[in-house]
C-alpha cells in the first residue's frame, strides 16, 4: 500500500513539474523563432513555431505568425493554411485579415462561386465570432434565461418571465450555432492545396484522366478519403481526386 | 415428382460437365496502329481469354496511359465455358522514334501471364497532308504562332487547327496555360474544307491573341484535344436509314499539338527626350478643331483620334502644351476596339474643350506621341498639327467676364492605392503561446443543462411546499391550528377555538370540508364513516358539551378548561390519525 502511495506521489510531482517545463521550452522557442524571423531566417522560425504548435498549443496569434513565416518563405499554400487555422480562432483580427487577403490575392485559381453568399449575410454572427465566443454566448444567454425563469417563479412577477422569453431567442440562436460549429468540425473537412501545382484526376491512379489543375493556396472541401487519396470539391461542378500529401487540412 | 427428377438430374449433369471444362487462360496485347505522328494517340487492347485478371501498365514508360474501361463476354459452347475480358487504353507517345510497349504483366487469380511486346514508330514531324496516303492520317491537330520572336507587348496570334477527314464527335479542347502571356480567345471560329494531296479535310481553326508579359525564352505547352471518331458498327446491317440515324461506334482518340518555343525580345532603349506612350503596334494620329475663329468665353472642341493595330486600349491621353490664355476641359476618351486574329484593332478618340480667356491669335504646338512600330522594329513619333486659334473680343457686352478660376487651395482628392506590397509583422507577445482549447461538447451540454436542473429543483421544492388541497388535509390542518390557538386563547375565545377544533376534526374524519356542525349532523356524518361506535359517540358527546358550555353563558373555571382541552386534544388525535 505504501509503495502504491509513493508511486502516485512521484507521478503527481512529475506531472506538476512537466507542465511549467514545457511552457518554458515553448517560450524559449518562441523568442528564438521571433529572432530568426527578424533575421529573415524563415525556415528556422517555421521549425520553432511549428514545434510549439505540435506541442498542443492552439493559439490564433501563433498560427498567424506561422502563416507569416511561410509567406515570407514563399510557401503560399502553407501560409494560407495557417492563416485559415488562425481565422477560426481570431476571425476579427485586423492584422490577420490584412495578411490573409494579401496571401489570397497571390493565389492563381479564381473561385467560381460568389464568396459573399446569403449564408454569410443571414448568419453573420457565425462568421464574425469565434467558435469559443459563440459557446460562451450560448452558455451566458442560457444561464440568464433559466435564472430569470427561477426569479419569476419565486417572485411571481411577470416581468421576469418576459425578460426570460427575450433571452430565450439569442440563447437558442447561439446554442444552435455552437451545435453546428461542432458538427462542422467533426464532419466537414476543408483544406488548402499545398503543392505548387497539382492535377485533380478522375480516379486514384496516376494514369487517371486529369480533370483540372489547382495551384498552391486553393481552398477545397474534402468529400471523402480512400487509401492515400482525398476526393475533393473545388466548386459546385469541380470534383476529383488528389493525393493526401498535396493538401493540408484546416 | 417422379417426372421432374430426370430434368433436375440432367441440369446437374450439364453443370457438372461445364464446371471443370473452363478454357485455358491466354493473354494478348493489340494496338490499332503501329505508326504515329507526334501528338497522336493509339488504342491498346489487352485481352484475357478464359478468365478476368488485373493488367499492370506500370511498365509502359514511353507513353502516357489513359485507361478507357473494359468489356467482357461469356460463352458456353458444347459444355465449354469461355470468358473474355478486354481492357482498353489510350496511349500518347512521350517521345519520337521507335517506342516499345513492353510485355505487360497480367495477374489472373494469382497466376502471372505476360503479353507480347509491341513496337510503335513515332514520326519525327507532326502529321501533314502529305501523309494522306496513310489511312491513320485521318485526324490530326496543329498549332501555330504568328511570330515566334515577338517584342515585349506585341500582340501575336495563336492558331489551333483541327484537320479531320472522318466524322468526329464529343470533341473536348484543353488549351495550353499560356504562362507568361495574357491570352484572349477570339470567339469567332473558322471552318472550311480543304483538299490536301487529293483528300478532302474539314479544317476548324481556333484563335487566341497573346501578349507577352516578360522578355526571354518561353514555351507554350501543347494543346490537347479529345475526340471520338465515328466508325460504322460492324455488328449492324446496313439499311437505307443509316445515313440519318446510325451514329456508329465512337473510337476515342487524344490529339496533342507540338509545344511552341517563343523568344520574346525586349524593347530597345528609347533615344531622345520624347516620352514613350507604351503603345506597341502600328498607329496613326489625327486632329480636328471644331472652329478656329471664336470669341473670348466661347469653346472649341479639339478632337485627337488615335487608331491602329496593337494595345490601343492602353493609350494614354496625349499631352497638350497650351498657352495660359486657353483653358482646357478634357472629356472621357471614347474607345472602339475589336479583337481579331491579328490582335486588337480600333480607335481611341480624345476630346478636349478649349476656352480662350483673352483675345488674340494663339499658335498651338503639334501633338506628338511615341510608339514602338513592330513592322519597322523601331520607335516612331506620331505627329499631328493643331490649327491656330483666332480669338476676338466678345460682342456680348452683358456677358460675364471670363476669369480663370484659381486652383482650389485644398489638394485634389485621389484614391489611395498601394505603392508597395508586404504583410504586417508577426505578433511577438508571449501570449501567443497560451493555448486556447475549444470547449468540449459535453462541457457545453453540462453548462446548458445545469441551470435547467436548478430550475427543476426549485420547481420541485415549491411543489413539495404547496398545501395539500384534499379535504382531509385541509380540515386536519384547521383542527390543529384551532387546538394550538385554544391553548393560548383568552376565556372568550377558548370555547370557540375548541368548537372549531372538534368540528374540523369531525369534518376531516368524514372527508369533507365545512365550517359549522350541530351534534346531530356530526352523529350522522360519523355514522357514515365506519368509525368505532364508541369513538363516534364520544365525539358527538364532546361536541355537545362544548356547545353547551359555549352557549350556556356561564364562564368555565380553570379546571373545566383544562379538562375540555385535554378531552378535545385526545378526540382530535383519535379522529385524525
Amino acid at each position: 500500500m505504501r509503495t502504491w502511495k509513493s508511486i502516485l506521489l512521484v507521478c503527481l510531482l512529475a506531472l506538476s513539474a512537466a507542465a511549467p517545463c514545457r511552457a518554458q521550452d515553448n517560450a524559449r522557442r518562441f523568442l528564438a523563432a521571433m529572432e530568426a524571423y527578424k533575421a529573415e531566417n524563415f525556415t528556422a522560425a517555421i521549425a520553432d513555431l511549428e514545434t510549439i504548435a505540435r506541442s498542443g498549443v492552439r493559439n490564433g496569434e501563433l498560427f498567424y505568425n506561422i502563416g507569416n513565416a511561410h509567406l515570407k518563405n514563399h510557401d503560399l499554400g502553407r501560409a494560407i493554411l495557417w492563416y485559415e487555422r488562425a481565422l477560426k480562432l481570431l476571425p476579427n483580427d485586423p492584422d490577420l485579415r490584412f495578411n490573409y487577403n494579401y496571401a489570397r490575392s497571390l493565389t492563381r485559381d479564381a473561385v467560381d462561386e460568389n464568396t459573399v453568399s446569403l449564408t454569410h449575410i443571414f448568419f453573420f454572427w457565425k462568421y464574425q465570432l469565434s467558435s469559443r465566443n459563440i459557446v460562451f454566448l450560448a452558455m451566458t444567454f442560457n444561464c440568464l434565461f433559466w435564472c430569470l425563469l427561477i426569479a419569476g417563479r419565486l417572485t411571481h412577477r411577470r416581468g421576469f418571465r418576459r425578460a426570460a422569453m427575450v433571452c430565450l431567442i439569442p440563447a437558442i440562436i447561439f446554442i444552435l450555432t455552437a451545435a453546428f460549429n461542432y458538427y462542422e468540425v467533426n464532419h466537414q473537412r476543408r483544406g488548402i492545396v499545398l503543392a505548387e501545382k497539382v492535377s485533380i484526376r478522375s480516379g486514384l491512379e496516376e494514369t487517371s484522366t486529369e480533370l483540372f489543375v489547382l495551384h498552391a493556396g486553393a481552398r477545397i472541401e474534402v468529400v471523402k478519403q480512400m487509401k492515400n487519396h482525398f476526393q475533393i470539391r473545388f466548386s459546385k461542378d469541380k470534383i476529383g481526386w488528389l493525393t493526401v500529401g498535396a493538401v493540408g487540412l484546416i | 415428382m417422379s417426372a421432374r427428377l430426370p430434368i433436375i438430374a440432367s441440369i446437374f449433369i450439364l453443370l457438372a460437365a461445364a464446371w471443370p471444362a473452363r478454357a485455358e487462360v491466354q493473354v494478348s496485347a493489340q494496338v490499332d496502329r503501329t505508326a504515329l505522328s507526334p501528338g497522336e494517340s493509339l488504342q491498346l487492347k489487352v485481352t484475357i481469354d478464359g478468365d478476368d485478371g488485373e493488367v499492370d501498365t506500370a511498365a509502359i514508360t514511353d507513353f502516357e496511359v489513359h485507361p478507357r474501361g473494359s468489356s467482357s463476354s461469356l460463352q458456353i459452347v458444347n459444355t465449354r465455358m469461355s470468358k473474355q475480358v478486354t481492357y482498353h487504353y489510350l496511349l500518347l507517345p512521350l517521345r519520337k522514334g521507335r517506342l516499345t510497349i513492353p510485355a505487360l504483366k497480367v495477374d489472373v487469380d494469382g497466376e502471372v501471364y505476360h503479353t507480347d511486346p509491341v513496337t510503335v514508330t513515332v514520326a519525327d514531324r507532326p502529321a501533314t497532308g502529305s501523309d494522306v496516303g496513310n489511312p491513320d492520317r485521318e485526324v490530326w491537330v496543329a498549332a501555330e504562332l504568328s511570330d515566334s520572336a515577338p517584342f515585349q507587348g506585341q500582340q501575336l496570334a495563336y492558331t489551333f487547327r483541327l484537320y479531320n477527314a472522318v466524322k468526329i464527335e464529343n470533341a473536348k479542347f484543353q488549351p495550353p496555360e499560356f504562362t507568361s502571356f495574357t491570352a484572349k480567345e477570339i470567339k469567332d471560329r473558322h471552318s472550311d474544307r480543304r483538299i490536301i494531296n487529293g483528300r478532302e479535310y474539314a479544317v476548324t481553326e481556333l484563335y487566341y491573341v497573346l501578349t507577352p508579359l516578360e522578355a526571354g525564352p518561353h514555351t507554350i505547352e501543347p494543346a490537347v484535344l479529345q475526340v471520338g471518331i465515328v466508325r460504322p458498327d460492324p455488328r449492324r446491317h446496313r439499311s437505307p436509314f443509316d445515313g440519318f440515324f446510325d451514329r456508329g461506334i465512337l473510337e476515342p482518340r487524344i490529339l496533342k499539338t507540338e509545344a511552341l518555343d517563343v523568344t520574346v525580345r525586349p524593347l530597345p532603349p528609347l533615344q531622345g527626350t520624347q516620352k514613350f506612350s507604351g503603345l506597341v503596334g502600328q498607329f496613326d494620329l489625327a486632329t480636328e478643331m471644331e472652329t478656329t475663329a471664336l470669341q473670348v468665353g466661347d469653346s472649341a472642341t479639339l478632337t485627337i483620334t488615335l487608331q491602329g493595330q496593337g494595345n490601343i486600349q492602353d493609350a494614354p491621353a496625349p499631352e497638350l502644351a497650351l498657352p495660359a490664355a486657353l483653358k482646357s476641359y478634357a472629356d472621357n476618351p471614347e474607345e472602339t476596339v475589336q479583337l481579331d486574329r491579328k490582335g486588337t484593332k480600333g480607335k481611341k478618340v480624345f476630346r478636349t474643350a478649349l476656352v480662350p480667356v483673352e483675345a488674340g491669335t494663339f499658335e498651338l504646338p503639334d501633338i506628338k506621341m511615341v510608339y514602338f512600330d513592330v513592322a519597322q522594329r523601331t520607335y516612331r513619333t506620331l505627329s499631328a498639327k493643331v490649327p491656330a486659334l483666332k480669338v476676338s473680343v466678345s460682342t456680348n457686352a452683358q456677358a460675364a467676364p471670363v476669369t480663370i478660376t484659381p486652383e482650389p487651395l485644398a489638394p485634389a482628392k485621389k484614391k489611395v492605392t498601394f505603392t508597395g506590397h508586404d504583410i504586417l509583422p508577426p505578433k511577438e507577445r508571449l501570449t501567443a503561446i497560451q493555448s486556447h482549447e475549444p470547449v468540449a461538447w459535453y462541457l457545453l451540454l453540462a453548462a446548458l443543462l445545469a441551470p435547467a436542473l436548478v430550475f427543476g429543483c426549485v420547481a420541485g421544492l415549491q411543489r413539495l411546499k404547496r398545501p395539500d388541497p384534499r379535504p382531509v388535509a385541509v380540515m386536519r390542518a384547521k383542527a390543529r391550528r384551532a387546538l394550538k390557538h385554544a391553548q393560548s386563547a383568552s376565556d372568550d375565545e377558548f370555547l370557540t377555538a375548541l368548537y372549531q377544533a372538534i368540528t374540523a376534526a369531525i369534518f376531516a374524519a368524514a372527508g369533507r370540508l365545512g365550517e359549522t356542525l350541530t351534534w346531530k349532523e356530526a352523529e350522522a356524518l360519523l355514522a357514515r364513516r365506519n368509525l368505532p361506535q364508541d369513538t363516534s359517540a364520544r365525539a358527538v358527546e364532546l361536541l355537545a358539551k362544548i356547545e353547551s358550555s359555549k352557549f350556556g353563558g356561564a364562564r368555565p373555571d380553570a379546571q373545566h378548561i383544562r379538562e375540555l382541552l385535554d378531552l378535545t386534544r385526545k378526540m382530535v388525535r383519535k379522529l385524525i390519525p
